[in-house]
């Protein structure tokens, strides 16, 4: 942990419709062994996590309101400042996929143009009630030119990959800027004190 | 067993635990215990039955249908006797009556407080009344009133199993589909009224006055009308409107921007989740709960080796008692009927209408100097 105090902080929305698996992805990616931990609460900072790339401590915001997408909420509000979207729908639900075209308009609208954006397929255990193939999905992510993933938030399949693929991308695109002076105020630089704070959640 | 009453619903049904908890009335000597002995368990275990019969008809009296009740009359009136239960049965079926006479509903409490006279204009009366005739702090105060009544409704057994956002469950959650229906419809109004208002002097005005309203819902803690509006005046349509926002008064951006910071989701709604903790009569923002119910009930598994995890029913249920402890403190406002019509009848335009109107009225790319 000594490159804590240079490392950066990302916020991270997760969209997509109900059931697509949004919470689950999360709360798999915070911690693996979640189902069997009897203690699991909703702590106010479990979406905080650290993710370890190149000698180098990323931190990672994620935002997730799932249970409210029938709430009209999502909103520029929660769009603003984002560095990353992970835009889930659901293999085996031919509605949820419909709706990736919706979301990628929404993000147009609403967030920052430096946004990065990863399309995920989730549910890749229930191969057999399969309706949308990975070709499908991998034509909708490039036509937006995104990256793509397939996972399963049940078995833990890719989860981590999706989220080192987003965060890929990002590094990608600030490295892209770099010569040009960034719009954004200055990324928040996380000090080792405010890290050990934001980290306490029994999650990492 | 507060638990087990509350959260039963989510892996069995009523009729099924009335019949288990029947079979456990009449217990068999399985354990080849001595008569004497085996008498004194059965009059334990048959007064434990009765007594978990008696707190789930006193507090779940919802959960017993006309066809339940009857199987329940069946059972006090052929089994108790027999057992020489006199008392206890005379006790079961006061209880009932106590719920079917409907008593036991009129445990509302607040109305104590006085009731302030409502704020309203001169043409209350009139036909051609507009919601825009009516002073912020008493359309508040009428919306509130509203939401309240139906949040107060919401039951235990519409936050199992997340059946607010299953299709095939939608009409297990009849009141919180309700709020959510009420809750777009006024955030939609709101992002319809400041599109369709032409000139950008007046579109100031009216987002001044939204920011007025959501300031009296804070006022009067009502976070989910204060979130509604907030998402009304966040919406990509109103948000857009660069120049409109410029003219707005320092004093009411900085109200805005507390207000966002109120309900904003960093650090999943840790402002939000402290100021509620503190409110007393106040109508909480659901959406929070039913992340929250979101996160426990896929964290957590329904079974642990064949047994129901129990774990993840306390967590649910400490949900569903923060719910409730809103529901009880009921506020003490007055009715004004028509102003509470006008709300009935609000009729905003769709998201997509009002995109497009937005980009009418300041369309991309266009100087101050253009803009109406």
């Amino acid at each position: 942990m000594s490159n804590v105090s240079d490392s950066l902080l990302l916020k991270l929305i997760i969209i997509g419709r109900s059931m697509a698996g949004k919470s689950c992805i999360l709360l798999r990616f915070c911690d693996n062994k979640f189902e069997s931990n009897l203690g699991f609460t909703i702590g106010v900072d479990f979406r905080f996590v650290s993710l370890n790339k190149n000698d180098e401590t990323i931190g990672l915001q994620i935002w997730d309101t799932a249970g409210q997408e029938r709430f009209r909420t999502i909103t520029s509000s929660y769009y603003r400042d984002a560095d990353g979207v992970m835009i889930v729908y659901d293999i085996t639900d031919e509605n949820s996929f419909d709706q990736v075209d919706h979301w990628f308009d929404e993000i147009s609208k609403q967030a920052p143009p430096s946004v990065v954006k990863i399309l995920v397929g989730n549910k890749t255990d229930l191969e057999n009630k399969r309706k949308i193939s990975t070709e499908r999905g991998l034509n909708a992510a490039n036509s937006r030119s995104c990256p793509f993933i397939e996972v399963s938030a049940k078995s833990g399949e890719n989860v981590k990959k999706a989220f080192e693929m987003l965060v890929d991308a990002w590094t990608e695109k600030s490295k892209q800027h770099i010569t040009k002076p960034r719009k954004k105020k200055a990324r928040q630089k996380i000090t080792n004190e405010s890290f050990e704070k934001k980290d306490k959640g029994n999650c990492c | 067993m507060d638990t087990f009453l509350m959260t039963y619903q989510s892996f069995t049904t009523p009729t099924k635990l009335l019949h288990k908890l029947i079979e456990r009335y009449n217990v068999p000597n399985h354990l080849d215990l001595e008569e004497r002995e085996f008498e004194k368990l059965k009059k334990a275990v048959k007064l434990r039955v009765c007594t978990v019969l008696k707190v789930w008809i006193k507090r779940h009296f919802k959960d017993f249908s006309q066809r339940l009740l009857r199987e329940v009359y069946d059972f006090i009136n052929t089994s108790l006797p027999t057992d020489g239960l006199l008392q206890m049965a005379k006790m079961l079926r006061a209880e009932i009556s106590k719920h079917l006479d409907g008593k036991e509903d009129m445990t509302q409490v607040g109305m104590t407080q006085t009731e302030m006279d409502p704020k309203v204009p001169k043409n209350i009366f009139s036909p051609k009344l507009s919601i825009f005739d009516i002073d912020e702090e008493e359309l508040a105060r009428q919306q509130t009133l509203i939401e309240f009544r139906i949040y107060s409704k919401i039951q235990p057994t519409e936050l199992l199993n997340l059946a607010w956002s299953k299709p095939h469950l939608k009409h297990r959650a009849p009141n919180v589909m309700e709020l959510i229906s009420k809750f777009n419809i006024l955030s939609r109004w709101v992002t319809t009224c400041i599109v369709t208002t032409k000139k950008i002097r007046d579109r100031v005005k009216m987002f001044q006055r939204f920011i007025k309203l959501g300031e009296c819902f804070r006022a009067i803690n009502n976070f989910n009308g204060l979130m509604a509006i907030l998402s009304g005046l966040n919406d990509s349509s109103v948000y857009r409107l660069k120049f409109t926002r410029e003219e707005i008064p320092r004093r009411d951006k900085t109200t805005l921007q507390d207000l966002d910071t109120l309900m904003s989701t960093e650090s999943s709604y840790k402002v939000y989740r402290e100021t509620l903790s503190k409110s007393a009569i106040c109508v909480p923002y659901l959406g929070v709960f039913l992340t929250d119910l979101t996160f426990i009930e896929e964290g957590n598994r329904d079974y642990l080796a064949n047994l129901i995890n129990f774990s993840k029913r306390k967590l649910i249920c400490d949900v569903i008692f923060s719910v409730q402890r809103f529901q009880r403190n009921s506020y003490s406002i007055r009715p004004v009927h028509q102003i509470i019509t006008l709300f009935e009848k609000l009729d905003p335009l769709s998201t997509q209408k009002c995109y497009e109107l937005s980009l009418e009225i300041e369309p991309r790319g266009k100087e101050r100097a253009d803009i109406l």
